[in-house]
């Protein structure tokens, strides 16, 4: 039986017809039955859509540093993933993470219509709406990816030392401040651009602390046999 | 007794993103992988934990002993290695000759001498040397526990190696601190504080709540470095692109390093930068409600700075041209505006002086 999980990273590969038959053929069968998977599937039809239309968004060249490191290895390579490696167990949300970064740049991409050539006011205005409705969307398969990291994070967050908990704790809380301050802010201005960044630089730095505490706790787990835990820590 | 290679260095570098592809990671369990349980299997392992109801406390450890052992390890002058601890310490100074010599400290206390001895005897330092490679791992006993072993175990690790090392070092509750190093270096600690010090390359720096320092270095390649809410600093660097990042901690680059691109993003942290704008670069600082400084000095620059709710204030006014400006953003040109500097805040206010 093909998961949710499963399916939802392969996706954006479908949409993007990057599939084998046979992965496809899996995709079509689930998302008939699935109909979760398949309101996923039409929103990201409608992003790759969407984005075909405005041109290609060049992300910054360190970005792909950065999913490069969260990408797990090839599988077949000699340094894949070894069964049962903490880290591996969250290459679902990770992948799912980088989709959701993929959304995020292309909604900040959006906003960026000004410049030369740029649109009359009138389909600026219709713009502003559609770039309101696609932070929308990309903010919920943002919340998506986040909801199981932030579930496993907040349990796990009382094996950590004292010190990294409490860094975690307030950067999450700095962080949650911040997505409701640029939620607020887009609210009541649907083209702020200040805001729009805020609003995802927020959001995915969440994931990252989030991917972060859980992996370290993961480990954590398997390798303080040895240290004691102080009262401190269990007081946590 | 079976015992499990830590992990936790290579992982929480994982987790702070310095693992390369070709590092090794080993089984934590054998469980089978499985991503649709991902949350299950956290609350799984916790539940396992082995230190989760430990009767006692750290003051209970008064017996102690400890240990040391010297390693030469003749890896080349251009040699690797790899230094992971879980609690302890580790610093790395460049030396001469194309031997590393690696002393690793073990300190172990218990709450009897024969628990504090039990400590050494069950936890080691792995050496694993192979031609111009060597990796030295602390090594803890695995397995379900009835109860928490009654001890704890620092290991620490003093290094010298030949300056042309590439070295990777990570502590999960220790500083890591590497001097003079040539080769590229990448270093990371949970919560102990990362230092790196006239240094050629430095891949990646991180921490969760220490903090983050890289001084003197010269670099032909990019740097990254991040903290969640220790500070991050840069002093003397010079690199053709610097990125940091941190959610609550101050990120200051200061003393006229040059690069040709840099990205500095915080939450909460205010940003400052003190240095050249290279010709041609593109300079991109954010934060939310952090104040943005920059101290600029250029040939030029194309300015773009922007903020839903703080201030923009640029010194001198009439160093810039072509300007169109509102409260919430300026855009002008500075010089011959052969570089981009963009300035982002949603509360946080921006100040850009040019000299």
């Amino acid at each position: 039986m093909t998961h949710c999980r499963d399916i939802e990273e392969q996706l954006s590969l479908y949409v993007d017809d990057l599939l084998d038959n046979a992965a496809a053929t899996d995709v079509r069968t689930h998302v008939d039955h699935c109909a979760a998977c398949a309101g996923l599937l039409a929103d990201l039809a409608q992003i790759a859509s969407t984005a075909k239309l405005l041109g290609p968004i060049a992300p910054p060249e360190h970005l792909y540093a950065r999913l490069v490191t969260r990408l797990p290895p090839a599988s077949g390579s000699g340094t894949g993933p070894t069964t049962g490696r903490p880290l591996w167990r969250w290459a679902g949300i990770a992948a799912t993470v980088v989709a959701a970064t993929g959304l995020i740049w292309f909604a900040i991409g959006m906003g960026q219509i000004d410049g030369p050539g740029a649109p009359s006011e009138a389909a600026m205005a219709d713009g502003f709406e559609s770039v309101a409705s696609e932070v929308d969307l990309a903010v919920r398969h943002y919340e998506r990816a986040v909801s199981d990291l932030e579930t496993a994070a907040r349990v796990a967050e009382g094996a950590l030392d004292v010190d990294v908990a409490t860094a975690v704790r307030s950067g999450l809380d700095t962080l949650d401040r911040a997505i409701a301050e640029s939620r607020v802010a887009l609210d009541a201005d649907p083209a702020s651009e200040p805001a729009r960044i805020s609003l995802f630089e927020a959001l995915r730095r969440k994931v990252d602390l989030l991917q972060t505490t859980v992996v370290i706790v993961n480990d954590t787990n398997s390798t303080e046999a040895a240290r004691p835990v102080t009262t401190t820590e269990r007081a946590l | 007794m079976k015992h499990r290679l830590i992990t936790l260095g290579t992982c929480a570098s994982m987790a702070l993103g310095l693992t390369s592809a070709g590092g090794r990671v080993f089984a934590a369990s054998d469980r089978q992988s499985s991503t649709t349980a991902a949350q299950a299997a956290v609350l799984d392992q916790l539940s396992a934990w082995p230190g989760a109801g430990f009767p006692g406390d750290e003051q209970d450890l008064r017996a102690e002993v400890s240990d040391r052992q010297t390693h030469t390890l003749a890896i080349g002058a251009n040699g690797s290695l790899e230094l992971k601890t879980v609690t302890g310490q580790i610093t790395c100074v460049a030396g001469t000759g194309s031997s590393a010599t690696v002393e690793v400290i073990r300190r172990s206390r218990g709450r009897t001498d024969a628990d504090a001895k039990q400590g050494l005897v069950d936890v080691r330092a792995e050496v694993d040397h192979k031609g111009e490679r060597a990796t030295v791992v602390a090594v803890y006993p695995t397995g379900r526990q009835p109860q928490p072993r009654p001890y704890s175990v620092d290991v620490s690790y003093v290094v010298t190696a030949p300056a042309g090392t590439r070295v990777s070092a990570s502590s999960v509750s220790g500083d890591v601190s590497v001097r003079g190093v040539k080769g590229d270096v990448s270093a990371s600690s949970v919560s102990g504080d990362v230092s790196i010090a006239n240094a050629a390359q430095v891949g990646a720096a991180k921490s969760v709540s220490g903090n983050v320092s890289i001084v003197g270095l010269a670099s032909s390649s990019a740097v990254n470095v991040g903290s969640v809410s220790g500070t991050v600093t840069f002093e003397s660097v010079k690199a053709t692109q610097v990125n940091a990042e941190s959610v609550s901690g101050s990120i200051s680059f200061v003393n006229g390093g040059t690069t040709t691109g840099v990205s500095f993003k915080s939450v909460s942290g205010n940003i400052d930068y003190d240095g050249e704008i290279g010709k041609g670069g593109r300079f991109e600082f954010a934060s939310h409600s952090g104040n943005v400084r920059v101290t600029a000095s250029a040939v030029g620059f194309e300015l773009q700075a922007s903020t839903f709710s703080g201030a923009i204030r640029t010194e001198p006014q009439q160093a810039l041209r072509s300007a169109t400006s509102s409260p919430r953003s300026v855009r002008g040109t500075v010089g011959d505006g052969s570089a981009v500097l963009v300035t982002t805040t949603f509360s946080g206010n921006i100040t850009v002086i040019t000299r």
